[in-house]
Protein backbone atom coordinates (compact mmCIF):
# COMPACT_ATOMS: atom_id res chain seq x y z
CA UNK A 1 0.00 0.00 0.00
CA UNK A 2 2.64 2.76 1.40
CA UNK A 3 4.41 1.94 -2.62
CA UNK A 4 1.43 3.47 -4.29
CA UNK A 5 2.08 6.91 -2.14
CA UNK A 6 6.12 7.08 -3.05
CA UNK A 7 6.23 8.29 -6.42
CA UNK A 8 7.83 11.51 -7.73
CA UNK A 9 5.29 13.46 -7.40
CA UNK A 10 3.90 15.17 -4.44
CA UNK A 11 -0.11 14.30 -4.58
CA UNK A 12 -3.15 16.34 -2.46
CA UNK A 13 -5.64 14.10 -0.37
CA UNK A 14 -8.25 15.92 2.04
CA UNK A 15 -9.00 15.03 5.19
CA UNK A 16 -12.09 16.81 7.69
CA UNK A 17 -15.10 17.98 5.96
CA UNK A 18 -16.08 20.22 2.82
CA UNK A 19 -15.48 23.78 2.68
CA UNK A 20 -17.93 26.29 4.49
CA UNK A 21 -19.05 23.96 7.38
CA UNK A 22 -21.12 26.70 8.82
CA UNK A 23 -23.35 25.65 5.88
CA UNK A 24 -22.66 22.27 5.54
CA UNK A 25 -26.32 21.15 5.11
CA UNK A 26 -26.36 22.56 1.45
CA UNK A 27 -23.95 22.14 -1.08
CA UNK A 28 -20.76 24.52 -2.36
CA UNK A 29 -22.01 26.86 -5.19
CA UNK A 30 -20.64 24.60 -8.22
CA UNK A 31 -18.53 26.76 -10.01
CA UNK A 32 -16.79 27.71 -6.93
CA UNK A 33 -16.59 24.19 -5.75
CA UNK A 34 -15.40 23.84 -9.80
CA UNK A 35 -12.92 26.74 -9.22
CA UNK A 36 -11.24 25.44 -5.48
CA UNK A 37 -10.74 22.04 -7.33
CA UNK A 38 -8.52 23.59 -10.58
CA UNK A 39 -6.85 25.65 -7.73
CA UNK A 40 -5.60 22.06 -5.91
CA UNK A 41 -4.69 20.50 -9.10
CA UNK A 42 -3.11 23.44 -10.77
CA UNK A 43 -0.58 24.63 -7.33
CA UNK A 44 -0.97 21.67 -5.04
CA UNK A 45 -1.38 18.21 -6.96
CA UNK A 46 1.66 16.57 -8.74
CA UNK A 47 4.37 19.11 -8.17
CA UNK A 48 7.83 17.89 -7.92
CA UNK A 49 8.70 16.56 -4.37
CA UNK A 50 11.68 19.59 -4.26
CA UNK A 51 9.53 22.24 -5.12
CA UNK A 52 8.72 24.91 -2.93
CA UNK A 53 5.64 25.84 -2.08
CA UNK A 54 3.50 28.23 -4.62
CA UNK A 55 4.54 31.87 -3.55
CA UNK A 56 1.70 34.56 -2.95
CA UNK A 57 -1.03 35.23 -3.50
CA UNK A 58 -1.26 31.50 -4.50
CA UNK A 59 -0.74 30.38 -1.22
CA UNK A 60 1.22 31.86 2.16
CA UNK A 61 2.64 30.41 4.99
CA UNK A 62 0.10 30.84 8.30
CA UNK A 63 2.35 29.06 11.15
CA UNK A 64 4.81 26.73 11.08
CA UNK A 65 3.95 24.29 8.50
CA UNK A 66 0.88 25.44 8.12
CA UNK A 67 -0.07 27.26 4.82
CA UNK A 68 -3.18 28.16 3.33
CA UNK A 69 -4.71 28.39 -0.45
CA UNK A 70 -6.11 31.42 -1.13
CA UNK A 71 -8.86 30.89 -3.71
CA UNK A 72 -11.12 34.08 -4.67
CA UNK A 73 -14.18 33.47 -6.38
CA UNK A 74 -15.99 36.80 -7.66
CA UNK A 75 -15.86 38.53 -4.84
CA UNK A 76 -15.86 35.47 -2.06
CA UNK A 77 -12.58 34.51 -0.53
CA UNK A 78 -12.23 30.94 0.34
CA UNK A 79 -8.81 29.73 2.33
CA UNK A 80 -7.86 25.90 2.58
CA UNK A 81 -5.25 25.26 5.39
CA UNK A 82 -3.00 22.60 4.28
CA UNK A 83 0.02 20.58 5.30
CA UNK A 84 2.95 18.37 3.64
CA UNK A 85 3.81 15.62 5.32
CA UNK A 86 5.89 13.27 3.18
CA UNK A 87 5.08 12.65 -0.35
CA UNK A 88 1.32 14.55 0.60
CA UNK A 89 -0.42 17.25 0.78
CA UNK A 90 -3.18 17.21 3.22
CA UNK A 91 -5.89 19.44 3.03
CA UNK A 92 -7.13 20.14 6.46
CA UNK A 93 -9.72 22.51 6.78
CA UNK A 94 -11.65 24.67 4.04
CA UNK A 95 -13.49 28.04 4.93
CA UNK A 96 -14.89 31.37 3.31
CA UNK A 97 -12.94 33.62 4.98
CA UNK A 98 -15.38 37.00 5.65
CA UNK A 99 -12.37 38.10 8.86
CA UNK A 100 -9.05 40.55 8.48
CA UNK A 101 -6.77 37.94 9.65
CA UNK A 102 -7.45 34.24 9.85
CA UNK A 103 -8.97 32.95 13.06
CA UNK A 104 -7.58 31.57 15.51
CA UNK A 105 -10.51 28.63 15.69
CA UNK A 106 -10.01 28.10 12.27
CA UNK A 107 -6.21 27.59 12.74
CA UNK A 108 -6.94 25.36 15.63
CA UNK A 109 -9.21 22.99 13.80
CA UNK A 110 -6.68 22.57 11.26
CA UNK A 111 -3.71 21.40 13.76
CA UNK A 112 -6.15 19.19 15.34
CA UNK A 113 -7.08 17.68 12.01
CA UNK A 114 -3.28 17.57 11.30
CA UNK A 115 -2.51 15.73 14.71
CA UNK A 116 -5.46 12.86 14.13
CA UNK A 117 -4.07 12.53 10.87
CA UNK A 118 -0.85 11.91 11.64
CA UNK A 119 -2.44 9.14 14.79
CA UNK A 120 -4.05 7.61 12.28
CA UNK A 121 -1.15 7.42 9.48
CA UNK A 122 1.18 5.62 12.40
CA UNK A 123 -1.60 3.06 13.06
CA UNK A 124 0.09 -0.43 12.61
CA UNK A 125 -2.30 -2.25 10.64
CA UNK A 126 -4.03 -4.72 12.73
CA UNK A 127 -3.46 -8.71 12.41
CA UNK A 128 -6.74 -10.42 11.76
CA UNK A 129 -7.10 -13.34 14.46
CA UNK A 130 -6.46 -17.25 12.98
CA UNK A 131 -9.47 -18.15 12.17
CA UNK A 132 -10.52 -21.13 14.24
CA UNK A 133 -12.34 -23.71 11.70
CA UNK A 134 -9.73 -25.65 9.59
CA UNK A 135 -6.51 -23.26 10.59
CA UNK A 136 -7.41 -24.48 14.02
CA UNK A 137 -4.62 -26.68 15.40
CA UNK A 138 -5.93 -30.97 15.24
CA UNK A 139 -7.63 -31.36 18.23
CA UNK A 140 -5.80 -34.45 20.47
CA UNK A 141 -7.92 -37.26 20.74
CA UNK B 1 0.24 7.82 -10.77
CA UNK B 2 -2.27 8.34 -8.89
CA UNK B 3 -3.12 7.02 -5.35
CA UNK B 4 -6.92 5.80 -4.65
CA UNK B 5 -8.00 6.02 -1.46
CA UNK B 6 -11.11 6.19 0.05
CA UNK B 7 -12.14 8.22 3.09
CA UNK B 8 -12.82 5.86 6.23
CA UNK B 9 -14.22 8.79 8.74
CA UNK B 10 -14.30 12.52 9.10
CA UNK B 11 -13.87 15.05 11.36
CA UNK B 12 -17.13 17.19 12.08
CA UNK B 13 -17.54 19.44 14.83
CA UNK B 14 -14.96 18.26 16.45
CA UNK B 15 -16.00 14.42 16.45
CA UNK B 16 -14.90 11.63 14.43
CA UNK B 17 -17.83 10.57 12.23
CA UNK B 18 -17.39 7.15 10.70
CA UNK B 19 -17.92 7.23 6.54
CA UNK B 20 -19.26 3.83 4.94
CA UNK B 21 -16.36 1.94 3.80
CA UNK B 22 -16.63 1.15 0.08
CA UNK B 23 -17.99 -2.12 -0.62
CA UNK B 24 -14.78 -4.19 -1.57
CA UNK B 25 -13.75 -3.41 2.17
CA UNK B 26 -10.49 -1.34 1.23
CA UNK B 27 -10.50 1.24 3.72
CA UNK B 28 -7.50 4.11 4.25
CA UNK B 29 -6.98 5.49 7.49
CA UNK B 30 -5.12 8.65 4.93
CA UNK B 31 -8.21 10.33 3.60
CA UNK B 32 -9.30 10.90 0.11
CA UNK B 33 -7.81 11.81 -2.91
CA UNK B 34 -8.34 15.08 -3.70
CA UNK B 35 -8.71 14.41 -8.04
CA UNK B 36 -10.87 11.35 -6.65
CA UNK B 37 -13.15 13.70 -4.89
CA UNK B 38 -13.48 16.18 -8.04
CA UNK B 39 -14.30 12.88 -9.93
CA UNK B 40 -17.44 12.89 -7.89
CA UNK B 41 -18.54 15.65 -8.13
CA UNK B 42 -18.21 15.72 -11.95
CA UNK B 43 -20.62 13.03 -12.10
CA UNK B 44 -22.65 14.44 -9.50
CA UNK B 45 -23.25 18.08 -11.08
CA UNK B 46 -23.53 19.21 -14.25
CA UNK B 47 -22.86 22.81 -13.16
CA UNK B 48 -19.49 21.62 -11.93
CA UNK B 49 -18.77 19.58 -15.10
CA UNK B 50 -19.50 22.98 -17.44
CA UNK B 51 -16.93 25.06 -14.81
CA UNK B 52 -14.32 22.54 -14.81
CA UNK B 53 -14.07 23.40 -18.64
CA UNK B 54 -14.74 26.75 -18.81
CA UNK B 55 -11.65 26.89 -16.27
CA UNK B 56 -9.76 24.59 -18.40
CA UNK B 57 -10.46 26.77 -21.03
CA UNK B 58 -9.14 29.71 -19.34
CA UNK B 59 -5.79 28.11 -18.03
CA UNK B 60 -5.17 27.56 -21.91
CA UNK B 61 -6.05 31.20 -22.46
CA UNK B 62 -3.74 31.99 -19.52
CA UNK B 63 -0.57 30.90 -21.96
CA UNK B 64 -1.07 33.14 -24.41
CA UNK B 65 -2.76 36.15 -23.26
CA UNK B 66 -3.29 36.67 -19.47
CA UNK B 67 -5.41 39.78 -19.49
CA UNK B 68 -7.78 37.70 -22.24
CA UNK B 69 -8.17 34.97 -19.39
CA UNK B 70 -8.41 37.44 -16.90
CA UNK B 71 -11.25 39.59 -18.38
CA UNK B 72 -12.99 35.99 -18.92
CA UNK B 73 -12.37 34.45 -15.67
CA UNK B 74 -13.85 37.84 -14.06
CA UNK B 75 -17.27 38.27 -16.04
CA UNK B 76 -17.69 34.50 -16.10
CA UNK B 77 -17.61 34.30 -12.15
CA UNK B 78 -19.30 37.82 -11.80
CA UNK B 79 -22.09 36.20 -13.53
CA UNK B 80 -22.62 38.79 -16.56
CA UNK B 81 -22.52 38.03 -20.33
CA UNK B 82 -20.59 39.82 -22.89
CA UNK B 83 -23.24 42.27 -23.90
CA UNK B 84 -23.88 43.29 -20.64
CA UNK B 85 -20.26 44.37 -19.79
CA UNK B 86 -19.94 46.00 -23.83
CA UNK B 87 -22.66 48.05 -22.97
CA UNK B 88 -21.87 49.34 -19.51
CA UNK B 89 -18.66 49.50 -21.13
CA UNK B 90 -19.27 51.47 -24.22
CA UNK B 91 -17.86 49.07 -26.38
CA UNK B 92 -19.87 46.38 -28.82
CA UNK B 93 -20.25 42.87 -27.68
CA UNK B 94 -18.00 41.90 -30.95
CA UNK B 95 -15.28 43.65 -29.73
CA UNK B 96 -15.20 41.69 -25.98
CA UNK B 97 -15.59 38.29 -27.73
CA UNK B 98 -12.21 39.04 -29.60
CA UNK B 99 -10.50 40.34 -26.71
CA UNK B 100 -12.07 37.66 -24.59
CA UNK B 101 -10.44 35.76 -27.96
CA UNK B 102 -6.88 36.70 -26.97
CA UNK B 103 -6.06 37.67 -30.67
CA UNK B 104 -7.14 41.22 -29.71
CA UNK B 105 -5.54 43.75 -27.59
CA UNK B 106 -7.82 46.53 -26.59
CA UNK B 107 -6.19 50.16 -25.51
CA UNK B 108 -5.94 51.35 -22.55
CA UNK B 109 -8.56 53.44 -21.77
CA UNK B 110 -11.45 50.85 -23.19
CA UNK B 111 -9.19 48.25 -20.73
CA UNK B 112 -9.75 50.82 -18.07
CA UNK B 113 -13.67 51.10 -18.86
CA UNK B 114 -14.10 47.03 -19.14
CA UNK B 115 -12.23 46.57 -16.30
CA UNK B 116 -14.37 48.88 -14.04
CA UNK B 117 -17.42 47.31 -15.43
CA UNK B 118 -16.11 44.22 -13.69
CA UNK B 119 -15.33 46.16 -10.29
CA UNK B 120 -11.27 46.30 -10.88
CA UNK B 121 -9.13 49.21 -11.60
CA UNK B 122 -6.21 49.24 -14.49
CA UNK B 123 -2.45 49.74 -12.91
CA UNK B 124 0.23 50.11 -15.30
CA UNK B 125 3.79 48.92 -14.33
CA UNK B 126 7.20 50.04 -15.65
CA UNK B 127 10.48 48.43 -15.08
CA UNK B 128 14.08 49.65 -15.35
CA UNK B 129 16.65 46.69 -15.44
CA UNK B 130 19.79 48.46 -13.27
CA UNK B 131 23.18 46.43 -13.14
CA UNK B 132 23.61 44.21 -10.54
CA UNK B 133 20.35 45.03 -8.35
CA UNK B 134 16.54 44.49 -8.25
CA UNK B 135 15.16 46.01 -11.29
CA UNK B 136 13.12 49.43 -10.54
CA UNK B 137 9.03 49.27 -10.65
CA UNK B 138 7.01 51.97 -10.98
CA UNK B 139 2.97 51.06 -10.70
CA UNK B 140 0.75 53.49 -10.94
CA UNK B 141 -2.87 53.51 -11.85
CA UNK B 142 -3.69 54.45 -15.67
CA UNK B 143 -4.41 57.60 -16.72
CA UNK B 144 -7.99 59.06 -17.76
CA UNK B 145 -8.43 60.33 -20.68
CA UNK B 146 -11.27 62.15 -21.16
CA UNK B 147 -11.31 62.17 -25.13
CA UNK B 148 -10.98 58.28 -25.09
Amino acid sequence: MLARWQGRKRSTIATGTEPNRSTSSSRLFPPSAAKIDDYVEEHLNGQALEAPPPEFPITSQIEGELRELRIRFANTRYRILYQRSGSLIVLLHAFEKNTGAVPASEKTMAKRRMIDFKRRMDVQPRTPPRAAGKDAPARRS
Amino acid sequence: MRPRVVLDSFIYMDKLVRMNAKKNGSVSPRGRAVAEAARDRARRSEGYRGARGEYAEIRELRERNWIAAHIRERRYELDLTQREVADRAGTSHSFISKVEGGDHMPTIPVLKRILAVLDEELLIGIERQVPDEEPERELAPAPELAAA
